[in-house]
Order: structure tokens, then sequence, then C-alpha cells
């Protein structure tokens, strides 16, 4: 372990190296040039992991080089790679084609005029123009002079030199952040990245909290704001890279329904109550100044395809950026958040779901839980003999809250040691940290001491929390298993399961699964995948063929009302126990 | 030969442990001791609920536990049922209307709650889920109810209970509405008028109860 460090390799250790966690697996090629595996490291590891030649870093000592490989879910959860993979092997072949043309000094008696020349030297006599692109060809364009034509779907939109820079933008517009990717439209690359608060948290934080917000206030409020939002990361973006608003020509968006619909200014009335049916479902392209988008006003925003009321943009560019809808293999998307977004199938049948999972798993409803930032609990380990709890805190700063990996460990950790029963009961044990609070007769287990937190409190987890995790967990489990028995299949043959949106990123996914919140399947087959919803929006910024995909995709997939199913309620109460290992 | 009081203990511990057939063993062997069913409804049964919903408040006891418990108090019940005597005397109790706002389906919540009053005593009518504004203010009428709880999941449905208490109050309709479900506050619930809030099954038994006078 020390040498990983050295060496520079965040390897996870919550344990500090003691042989205790058992965070820090990696595999050894070369077995006979290391140390025996302890007996310790046979405690933890599995007999199929010691047979795959796994081994707990802080225990390996080498006799002379060896490779050592480090998987994936041993290193520290910043590392934990992005989704950036699919994106850089997309095609670079944008729906702004670039053409260009030189446009000949017309002659005495040459009856044609600019625009038909113009066409002319695109081969396409039936193109339209834009109103405001042919004011700026006919203002600067100089006879004699190479320029670059760009051309979306049947009509000219623009006209620029030939050395110009052109952009792009991808946006993912979340409840909580929005945030702008700024493409090279020429190379496909991205040059820049912005993120900023939603404006609209000032309505409340989530999106029903919009909804009425919007039903009140009339479509319009709601809709300025978030125009306003996206704006000010646009000229951002243009100042910190010198670039001009108008050299921008198109944005993709995604979102999720209510987003879509907010962003659109449409009416939000009809997805506040069952059967949550939205104004439009198709994808839809608009030009910038129609909706007040500061880039170049003859330029295009797209608005990704919605699913239904509660599967929306957003979860389509998940599945752009994952491709699922191309693979034979059985994959499972999960998107984790106040609504978790699930989508299981293959390229020939997906099922999408949403379950009402609550804010527990962000750190809502959780007696010390708070937002992953500063001074958070964000990863915690139980010793088995003492209860002792080792934890890591965000920026390393003395405990104020648990966020929600940290919960997720902690419940997972209380659990194995066998503090936690499985039918969430804290166990009456005789030790210091378990203990009944006077005031409302309920357990908890005390993760830190006052004296070492910055809250003045002892810092616990009550029975509650423990109750409201399993509420969210049951239902995540729940529109799993519904979804799968819908498409008779069995966990097992799940190929693929991808973790999307930050909190894939920062959970520990043995303990994700040791509390039930996503199946036991191999760890090998489960990936976190980052800002999918963001990648599937630069993917459709810059391939055709992705653009087209999204229709194929929004039409394939099918919406599972869950709670309106049959066996809804009897899943959702055996999804509340959390599983025996 | 058992005693009546290993009986009702057992009657009780049954319910507490969700153990269908202990309860219903213990039930059929009450009558055939001769034990008063009344006793062994009241001593054994709602003893052993009570327990439940006490431990259901500190946490110990969830949703999975409540509902086996529930399944073992009402195969207990379907055996005494039979052989109470009815109490002319006795009061009326108070009637409850009760349903999931217009909506939302999701029911567990309020299943629970009814489960939990009809034990308290309550009379019960369950209008089911997604109920719109005028069924519930109908139904009242109809029924001439005390009570009416309405229960939302979802932000979403919240909305729909203040007009059903408009419009009670606007009818000058005797009956009190009590609101929960997991996104409702003490807060709102004063904010939209109702008379009452639980945050969960027991609190509204306590609610109900303080509302009626029972």
């Amino acid at each position: 372990m020390e040498i990983l460090v050295i060496a520079g390799i965040d390897i996870d250790a919550i344990c500090g190296g003691i042989g205790k966690c058992g965070k820090c697996k990696v595999i050894v090629k070369d077995r006979h040039s290391v140390n025996q595996i302890t007996a310790q490291e046979k405690n933890i590891l599995s007999e199929d992991e010691i047979s795959r030649g796994l081994r707990l870093s802080c225990f390996v000592q080498l006799n002379q080089d060896v490779t050592i490989i480090i998987p994936n879910f041993s290193l520290k959860k910043e590392q934990r790679i992005l989704c950036e993979g699919i994106y850089k092997k997309t095609k670079f072949q944008p729906c702004i084609e670039i053409k260009e043309v030189s446009i000949p000094k017309p002659l005495l008696g040459d009856k044609e005029n600019l625009l038909d020349s113009i066409k002319r030297e695109l081969m396409e006599e039936n193109i339209l123009i834009d109103y405001l692109a042919l004011k700026k060809i006919s203002n600067e364009i100089h006879y004699g002079r190479k320029y670059d034509i760009l051309k979306f779907k049947d009509e000219i939109i623009g006209v620029c030199n030939k050395e110009e820079n052109i952009f792009g933008i991808a946006l993912d517009l979340g409840t909580t952040t929005v945030v702008a990717y700024l493409i090279d439209m020429k190379k496909g690359d991205v040059i820049d990245i912005e993120a900023i608060l939603n404006p609209q948290i000032k309505y409340g934080e989530d999106v029903i909290s919009r909804i009425t917000y919007s039903i009140k206030k009339g479509a319009n409020t709601v809709n300025e704001s978030i125009i306003g939002g996206i704006n000010q990361s646009i000229d951002s973006l243009c100042k910190r890279n010198g670039i001009k608003n108008d050299s921008i020509y198109e944005v993709v968006v995604v979102g999720n329904t209510v987003m879509h619909h907010i962003l659109l200014g449409l009416n939000l009335k009809n997805l506040s109550s069952s059967p949550f049916t939205p104004t439009i479902s198709k994808s839809i392209d608009i030009k910038s100044r129609d909706l007040g988008i500061k880039i170049n006003p003859s330029g295009n925003v797209h608005v990704l395809p919605i699913v239904s009321g509660f599967i929306g943009a957003d979860t389509v560019g998940v599945l752009l950026a994952t491709e699922i809808y191309k693979d034979n293999s059985i994959s499972l998307a999960i998107d984790v958040g106040t609504n978790g977004e699930l989508v299981l199938g293959n390229k020939n049948k997906m099922l999408s779901c949403s379950c009402a999972a609550g804010p527990a798993l962000e750190g809502g409803n959780i007696k010390f839980g708070m937002r992953a930032s500063s001074g958070a609990i964000e990863s915690v380990f139980i010793e088995e003999e003492t209860f002792k709890v080792f934890y890591k805190t965000i920026n390393n700063k003395k405990p104020r809250g648990i966020c929600g990996s940290g919960i997720i460990d902690i419940v997972s950790e209380m659990l194995r040691v066998g503090i936690l029963d499985p039918s969430g009961n804290i166990k009456e044990l005789k030790h210091e940290r378990i203990r009944k609070n006077l005031s409302n007769n309920q357990k908890e287990y005390v993760i830190e001491w006052k004296e070492n937190t910055t809250i003045g409190k002892d810092l616990v987890i009550t029975a509650q929390d423990i109750r409201e995790i399993q509420l969210a967990k049951g239902a995540i489990m729940t529109g799993i298993n519904i979804l799968i028995k819908k498409l008779k299949i069995e966990y097992i043959e799940i190929e693929n399961l991808y973790l999307a949106g930050a909190f894939g990123n920062y959970i520990d996914i043995e303990n994700a699964i040791r509390i039930g919140l996503i199946p036991n399947i191999s760890m090998d087959r489960i990936k976190s995948v980052g800002n999918a919803a963001g990648e599937g929006a630069k993917m459709s910024l810059i391939s055709r063929k992705k653009r087209m995909e999204e229709t194929i995709i929004s039409k394939k997939i099918k919406y599972i009302e869950l709670a309106s199913e049959e066996k809804f309620n009897e899943e959702f109460v055996k999804s509340l126990k959390f599983p025996e290992f | 030969m058992v005693s009546k009081e290993e009986i009702l203990e057992g009657l009780a511990k049954a319910v507490i442990d969700g153990d269908e057939v202990k309860s219903e063993e213990l039930a059929k062997k009450s009558i055939e001791l001769g034990i008063d069913p009344y006793e062994a409804l009241m001593e054994g049964c709602n003893k052993g609920m009570a327990k439940v919903s006490d431990l259901y408040e500190c946490k110990e006891m969830f949703v999975p536990e409540i509902l086996l418990s529930a399944d073992a108090m009402y195969a207990a019940i379907d055996v005494l049922k039979p052989h109470l005597k009815i109490d002319a005397s006795a009061k009326k109790p108070a009637k409850v209307i009760i349903g999931v706002a217009q909506g939302d389906i999701h029911d567990i919540g309020k299943n629970l709650v009814k489960m939990m009053l009809e034990v308290a005593g309550f009379m019960l009518i369950d209008i089911g889920k997604d109920v719109p504004v005028d069924t519930f203010v109908n139904k009242v009428e109809e029924e001439d109810a005390d009570l009416v709880a309405i229960s939302s999941l979802m932000t979403t449905s919240m909305m729909y209970m203040e007009p059903v208490i408009k419009k009670l109050k606007e009818k000058n309709h005797k009956a009190k509405v009590i609101v929960g479900g997991a996104p409702i506050t003490s807060d709102f619930s004063k904010k939209i008028g109702a008379a009452g809030y639980g945050k969960d099954a027991v609190e509204a038994v306590k609610v109900a109860k303080s509302l009626t006078g029972a």
C-alpha cells in the first residue's frame, strides 16, 4: 500500500491501512513475488477473490518487482472514471453542417442573385434560409472570398469566415444544478464546463415545489428564471474563453420532464397529478431567439425527447451514453435521486420506471444528514470487535453531519458487524455507543462523540434514520424487482449495471449491495457512469447518428407505473427488509 | 391445563410476533375454554396490538412486521367475532372515511392507518386511492362521518387535501379532517386548515381519538 501511495495511486483505505476495512483490494499477478496471504486477509476476502489473486494491499510485501492490478472499486471515489469513453468513440458528425463556399464576383449580365449562387455552390437548390442569416449574408459577404456556410436540417442558419471557430453547448438541466459543456463544433473537443445552481432553487428544492410555484405564478416566471440561468452560464463560458455568443450555433438540452416543460414554457398542471401526461414527448428544435437563449439568434436549441411524466430527457441522455439499446445483453441503468429512474432491458425491449425514493439517500430526512459538502462524513467503517467507528469526511474537516454515501456505509456496516438485524432494528446490545434516546424512546448509535464534532452534539444515527433508509432503498429495489419480473429475467442475467449521477460515483458499491439498494451481482458488472445524462447531451450535439437514436430510444422504451402494479404493495413491503448474507 | 392468563398472554404475544397460526389456534382454544371472547379480544389481541404500536413508535418494529401482526390479529378476530355478544347499550363508534388523495395511488400508509384505527375501535369506510375531492365530500355526507382521513405520498397530491376541507366547511359539515403521508408536515396541515395531523399510524390514532373524544 505504501508503494501505491508513493506512486500517486489513490487507493481506498478508510481504516488507514490496518487491515480492517477490506477496501484496498488489489490483484497480484505473480503470487510468488510477494509474501504469502495472511490469515486476516483470508477472513476478509472471499474464497473466490482469493482464487482470483486478490489481496489487501496493506498486507502485501514485495520481494521483487511485480505487476499489480488495481481494480476500479479500490480507488478513492473521486478517481472513478465517468463515462467519457463512449463520447470519445462517438463519430464526430454534428447536425450543424459546415460547408465551404466561394462566391465568385458576378459579371455584368449575370442574372443569378447572391443567395442562388450560394445554393448552387452548396448544390442544394431547395435549401431555405433563416431570415437573420440572410441579413448577415447580405451585409457581410464579400465577393471572391471563401466562407463557411452553416446548415441545420433544410435551412441555412449562418455564415462565417473560414478561420472563425464555431461552438455548441450541451446542457444538463438538473433540478439542483445546471451544467453547460462548451464544445468546439469543428473538432468535437470539450473546451470548458460551467456548473451553476439552478436559479429556481429559490422556488423550492424539488420539482414539485417548482410545479406548485409555476401553477400559482404562471409558467413564465419559472421559465424566465431558468432561461436567465442558462444565459448566465453561456455568458461566463464565452467570457472565460474569449468567444462571442454569436459563434455558438446550437444548444442541446437534457433534463427531467418538469425541467423540460419549464424550459419550453409549457404548462405544468398535467404533470402534477395522475396520470402525469406531458404536453409533448418528441424531441424538439427551436430557434434560440424564440426561447431567448443568448447564442447566435439563428442558432438551434435541440431538446431531447422524454418518455413520460417521470422519465425525462435526462434518462434518454443516460441511455445514449450507456448504449443499453444497442446491446444484446441485459443492462440496468439506475439514476438515484429524490426520484430514482430505472431502465432495464436490451436492444429488443426496454422497460423504465420511476421510484419515489425520497431524499434520505441524499441526506434528507436524516437527523444529522447533510448534502455532500465540507465536513460531511462520506465513508465509514466499523470495527467488528469494538464497534469503533472509522470515517472520512469531505475535505478532512471535523464532522458536522453525514452525507448520502456515509449513511449507506453506516447502515451497511451496522448490518455487517451485527448492530442491526435484517428487519432494520437496532439490537439490544450493551455498548456505550448504542443507547436509547429518552425523549422519544428510540435507539441510536453514536458515530462520533460531541467533542470531536463541530456541532456540539453527539453525532448519531437514529432508529428513525434507519427506517428512512429502508423506505428509500425499498422504493428503488421494488422498482428493480418489478421490472425484472416484467421482463421475465433473473438478477444473474444483468450483464451491466450502470449507476448514473453523482450518487453512483460516490457510493460504496459493496455497501449499496449489502443494504439491498442495488441487486447482488458481481462487482465487475457494476459501473459508475457519472453524469451520463450530460454525456448523452454532448453526444447528441456532435453526432447526427446519436440524434436519430434518441427517437428510437424514446419509442422503444416502455414506461411502467409502479404504484398501479398489482404486486406493488407486496413487493414494496418485501423490499423494506435488508438482505441476509 | 392452560390458564386463562396464559391464553391471553399467548394471544398478545402471537400478535406481537406476527404469528398467524398461533393466534388462530389460541383464539380457538379460548372459545373451547369458555373465555369471554370480548376479554380475549381486549386483553389478548388488543393488548398485543398496543404493544406493537409502542414498538412501532420507537421504531423497533416496521411496516413488514406490523402487517404480519395485523394478519395475526385478524386471524384471531375471525375466530372470536361470531361468539361476541352485541352490546346494544354501547356507545356507537366514531365513523371514519379514509382514502388516498386525488392523483396518488400509493396506499400502504393508508392501509396501515386504517388498520390501526380499526383496532382502536373506530368504524372505517375505506374509499380507496386516487379519490377525487368530490367523492370525499359526497361520501362524508352520505355516511354522516365524524372524521375524514386523507393520505398522500406524493407532494403533487397534497394540493387536493385543502379543497376537501374547504368544501366540508362550506357545507358546515361536522366531520373533521385529518391528514398524513410522507410529505405532509404539521405546518402544512395547519396551513390548509386540517383538524389534525399524524406523522405516522400511531399518531394518527391518537389524533383521531382526541378529535372524537373516543
